[in-house]
């Protein structure tokens, strides 16, 4: 028998999953879009995941052992699944990327709302800062942006390298760049080269902001949902001056990491119940359960916390947000 | 957090077309309410003063306004998400954060009968608060004195006396008040000794909540404290209290200074609960901002001779303070240092670019948090789960 | 102890065209150059101080800050070393923003690897002669000059600054008077032009630096508006009259500024008031501008280096024509 791992990350915007086996090798891979449902979304993802796994040669030696959950529904999708490791995504990319970039020293990402960059000496993230509170330059700013010149987000990047000279927009902020766009286009501006300006204030942005201050060493790898556009890439060699790499796996980075840090955890034991109820990963048993969340505000203080219980069957399994002993829920676990 | 348009526009041009004048041009209340105020405080004292919520120094509020004003005081319950959204909507948008968590205090203190609300003068944007937050709370339609320090700020003790004397209190014996100002210096420099503590050895407990509830007990104390052997025999018991509590301690555990911004590094409801969040991640905290290092014992010349490879001059309120400080951790091996700071904070942004030197030069990782009275709880989890994490690995991998 | 004379041989001083050196520009080259020095200034704000500015500033930093450090840039290799005083925060009622204050150690500190040399002072009131003398006089010894020479260096420099704040205080006043001779005129003739007299209220920096409000200054002319500068009025008597607005307010410009709306908000016509986004003390004066100076329309404008012209002028445009429409409407009802 061979023991594997599950790591899941759930984004904002996408939900990524892969399963490892115990030589830290990716053996199947999972991507698919949020759309504000984590519990499916991730339920989909094993689904996808296990059918790759029960396809392999072989299926039979290979038992899930333990899972790691990262990204923004960590919490609920980590006491959905009982997973050993909940692991916020800045760490998970970190431990992720490194393991498989070792000299890497610089990792850049931008994903749906939020953006990061870690600094890595010797393989340890020595330093990390993230984006303030503006969506600015993020995914999500970009295909809004794509929306109103009524391209896909998906062509931008090739659309952005036929530009010949790039307009300059101001990205700094989300609304003041959305004004300064509309200005651009009535003025009659080609849409390539609002588009290649676009990518290049995102990339300016980006550095004015989250990397001020921050020593930038190559290699440099680019990762995130941002970084499968070719016109940002471009963008950030041109500003940087060095290669910018992009991995083909480097939106599953997170889950990766996660999934790593479930394996040096080591197989989840004495689970009762859930998926892990017989030590090896059942996704029967998922399936059968029923898994709602609700957020309840405590009256018990002044202060009406939001509780966020996470129920399994109507039984709560999980809850958080709570800051006094006085809101505390009590687990049917 | 993307506002949404019109908003925007408001902020970055407003228009406002008042063409017939319906009071002065000026900030001050008009004559005859300072009149009134004055024939108040000789014939009927106003009945309850309150302070604004400030970190743990509630109880030193509370002494200074029962022993050295002689006056009520009234106390305010725990702040509520509803206590900043009045602050938030009544103060122009981009001011700093601390002034509308203190104007929403003001206005719930007037709401719960308060007839006196005090405001410190002080350097920067805060000796503008009182005159400010007065003619905010006029508009709105409150009547109360404000008891401001930054009025007679440049005559220092005298001219605050004066202004206690003649807005408060006619008939405090100077004498007993000089004597108990010095009860309330204690109170905050113990209040503050007693938080180190519970900041280095809170997040080692074995049992979760007692070192709260030991710190509750002690802020109860102190509650009852009138004169400084109380205030003594409180820290006495707190600390025994404290060193009775089992705890867990790591032989290396991961070390953090916090520094920043006055208001927002040490005062829980606006930094999100930083001290608990810290420690509940099992780090020792050190924090040499607070009352006692910055209005009782503050030499800035002093401590900037500690910081003089990186500043010549005094940058600002706490600038200094929050330098070397940062220095002082850096050369004493701590794993990280967190800089906190509220939204447009001037000083604290000054202090950035400095504290990026010294970050590179002992190679020590520096968190910076800005807050503004929308930050996400989730999203501070984040960063200040991550960044131990990172600090955790480091330290692992090093050692 | 800092060496007597550590800065005797900087020859070549550079001083960069922001934030201050609109209000003690005057005064600090006469100063530099009558201790025998070469003063260079660096070049009017344009795009690229302004984007090397932005790299090189804190992104929560205030927009004039930022374009500060663009200057500092350009002056690098130009010069022996850069001039950046600091000037105070503390004293009560005639402080300045503590960006003033910090603005020498941020230099040193954005610049350490470039080895840039930082001549500097701490100066004290600046309402107080006395106080800026003792400075400026100890920076000079610094320099290797003689107490005397350092004494009348400040002398002249003082009084050139004087001088030239007179002028412009003159110049603000004459156009007072025209703003209010063109509506005496329109009274009395219904053909006549009766003017529009706009006070613009902004921070020196704000108002002088072309490339930051120079789009509302433009779209003010080319609708035919009289500007009057706030921080060109008489610095002595507006700061006097500020204290009839507020007893605590602590900066020393903001009280000058708004002591110059009370001293003339009977003369002219609407008030323009500009930000730098975003300013600290803006922030709160701005706001007690807006609810408490009443009887003028004021137009309240942000501005970043994003906004682009566009939108300033929509703004300005739209405000003159509620002015005159109010001109107008005063006209049918007598």
């Amino acid at each position: 028998m061979r023991s594997a791992y599950l790591g899941i990350d759930i984004g904002s915007i996408s939900t990524k999953g892969v399963v490892i086996d115990q030589d830290r090798n990716i053996i199947a891979r999972s991507y698919l879009w949020t759309e504000g449902n984590p519990t499916e979304a991730s339920k989909s993802v094993v689904r996808e995941l296990e059918a790759q796994v029960a396809a392999l040669s072989d299926a039979d030696e290979i038992a899930i052992v333990g899972a790691g959950t990262t990204g923004s529904a960590r919490r609920l999708v980590g006491a959905m699944l009982g997973a050993s490791v909940i692991k916020n995504e800045i760490t998970a990319h970190a431990v992720g990327t490194t393991s498989l970039h070792p000299d890497v020293r610089t990792i850049l990402e931008i994903g749906g709302q939020d953006s990061k960059i870690i600094c890595v000496s010797d393989g340890i993230a020595v330093d990390y800062a993230m984006n303030t509170l503006c969506a600015a330059g993020t995914g999500s700013f970009l295909s809004s942006q794509a929306h109103r010149l009524g391209v896909e987000v998906e062509e931008f990047g090739d659309i952005a390298l036929t530009s010949t000279k790039p307009a300059n927009i101001a990205a700094r902020c989300t609304v003041f760049a959305e004004s300064d766009l509309v200005h651009k286009i009535q003025v009659g501006y080609a849409r390539e080269d609002i588009i290649a300006g676009l990518c290049n204030a995102v990339a300016s942005n980006y550095l004015n902001n989250v990397g001020k201050g921050k020593k930038i060493a190559s290699p440099v790898v680019f990762q995130g949902g941002v970084s499968k556009n070719a016109g940002v890439v471009h963008a950030f060699e041109e500003q940087l001056g060095v290669d910018v790499l992009v991995d083909p796996d480097g939106h599953l980075m997170g889950a990766y990491g996660v999934a790593l840090l479930a394996a040096d955890a080591g197989p989840v034991k004495e689970a009762t119940a859930g998926p892990f109820a017989s030590g090896k990963f059942d996704f029967e048993a998922l399936l059968d359960f029923d898994f709602k969340t609700r957020e309840i505000e405590c009256g018990k203080c002044a202060n009406h916390c939001e509780i966020i219980c996470v129920y399994r069957d109507g039984d709560i399994i999980d809850s958080w947000g709570n800051r006094c002993d006085r809101g505390a829920v009590k687990t049917t676990k | 957090m993307a506002k949404p348009q019109s908003m925007i526009e408001q902020v970055r041009s407003s228009v406002a077309v008042e063409l017939d004048r319906k009071r002065k041009p000026t900030l001050r209340p008009d004559k005859k309410a300072e009149k009134k105020a004055k024939h108040r405080a000789k014939h009927h004292r106003p009945m309850k003063a309150a302070f604004f919520r400030y970190c743990y120094y509630d109880p030193a509020f509370k002494f200074f306004v029962e022993q050295v004003l002689d006056v009520d005081y009234l106390p305010l319950p725990e702040a509520t998400r509803q206590t900043t959204e009045v602050g938030v909507q009544n103060s122009s948008d981009y001011v700093c954060t601390p002034y509308k968590h203190i104007l929403g205090d003001f206005v719930e203190a007037l709401d719960l009968g308060a007839d006196m609300v005090i405001q410190f003068g002080g350097p920067c944007r805060l000796g503008y608060y009182g005159e400010l937050q007065e003619s905010a709370l006029r508009d709105m339609g409150y009547e109360f004195d404000m008891l401001n320090f930054a009025h007679g700020i440049e005559k220092g003790y005298l001219g605050w006396a004066k202004e206690v004397l003649s807005k408060v209190n006619p008939d405090i014996d100077i004498p007993h008040g000089v004597v108990k100002l010095k009860g309330t210096a204690k109170m905050m420099e113990l209040l503050d000794e007693a938080r180190d503590y519970f900041l280095a050895y809170g997040g080692f407990e074995r049992k979760r909540g007692s070192f709260d509830k030991a710190w509750d007990g002690y802020m109860n104390e102190l509650r009852c404290a009138t004169d400084e052997r109380d205030i003594n025999q409180a820290y006495k018991h707190v600390m025994e209290s404290f060193r009775a509590i089992e705890i867990d301690k790591p032989e290396r555990p991961i070390r953090i200074g916090v520094v920043g911004e006055m208001f927002t590094a040490i005062d829980e409801r606006s930094n999100l609960g930083l001290d608990h969040k810290l420690m509940s991640l099992g780090v020792e905290v050190h924090r040499m901002l607070n009352f006692t290092n910055r209005y009782l014992h503050y030499n800035e010349p002093n401590l900037r001779v500690g910081a003089k490879d990186y500043i010549t001059y005094d940058m600002g309120p706490t600038s200094t303070l929050t330098i070397a400080a940062a220095k002082q951790y850096a050369q004493a091996g701590f794993d990280g240092i967190i800089h906190a700071k509220s939204a447009g904070c001037t000083p604290e942004i000054d202090c950035i670019p400095v504290l990026q030197k010294i970050s590179e030069d002992y190679a020590i990782p520096i968190l910076y948090l800005t807050y503004d009275s929308q930050t996400s709880d989730t999203g501070l989890d984040t960063r200040l789960e991550a960044f131990y994490d990172m600090l955790a690995m480091k330290k692992e991998k090093l050692s | 102890m800092p060496e007597k004379a550590m800065w005797a041989d900087v020859s070549v001083v550079g001083i960069p065209r922001s934030l201050l050196y609109y209000r003690y520009g005057v005064l600090w080259t006469t100063f530099f150059t009558a201790l025998g020095r070469q003063v260079v200034v660096s070049e009017p704000t344009d795009k690229a101080i302004a984007d090397r500015g932005e790299h090189l500033s804190v992104d929560e930093c205030c927009l004039a800050s930022k374009v500060f450090m663009g200057h500092v840039d350009s002056l690098i290799d130009r010069c022996d070393a850069v001039f950046v005083p600091s000037y105070p925060t503390a004293e009560h009622r005639t402080g300045f923003c503590t960006k003033f204050q910090s603005v020498t150690d941020i230099a040193k500190n954005t610049f350490r690897d470039q080895h840039l040399e930082v001549i500097s002072c701490e100066v004290g009131n600046v309402r107080k002669v006395r106080d800026v003398r003792r400075p400026f006089e100890e920076m000079a010894i610094r320099m290797g000059a003689s107490r005397k020479e350092a004494h009348s260096a400040f002398k002249a420099a003082f009084a050139a600054q004087a001088a030239h704040d007179k002028v412009l205080a003159d110049a603000q006043e004459r156009t007072l008077r025209q703003i209010v001779a063109k509506r005496r005129a329109a009274q009395t003739n219904p053909n006549a032009d009766p003017g529009l007299g706009i006070l613009v209220v902004a921070h020196p920096y704000i108002t002088h630096d072309a490339y930051l409000s120079g789009a509302v200054l433009d779209a003010l002319a080319d609708m035919g508006a009289d500007v009057v500068f706030a921080d060109a009025i008489d610095h002595d008597h507006a700061y006097k009259k500020s204290f009839e607005f507020s007893d605590t307010m602590p900066w020393v410009i903001n009280r000058e500024l708004i002591g110059a709306i009370l001293l003339t908000e009977d003369k002219i016509d609407g008030i323009v008031l500009i930000s730098a986004f975003p300013c600290g003390p803006d922030s709160m004066t701005d706001d007690a501008i807006m609810r408490y100076i009443q009887g003028k329309p004021i137009l309240n404008l942000m501005i970043d280096a994003q906004s682009g012209t566009a939108g300033v002028e929509t703004r300005v445009e739209s405000f003159v024509d509620i002015l005159r429409f109010q001109q107008k409407g005063g006209y049918t009802h007598g």
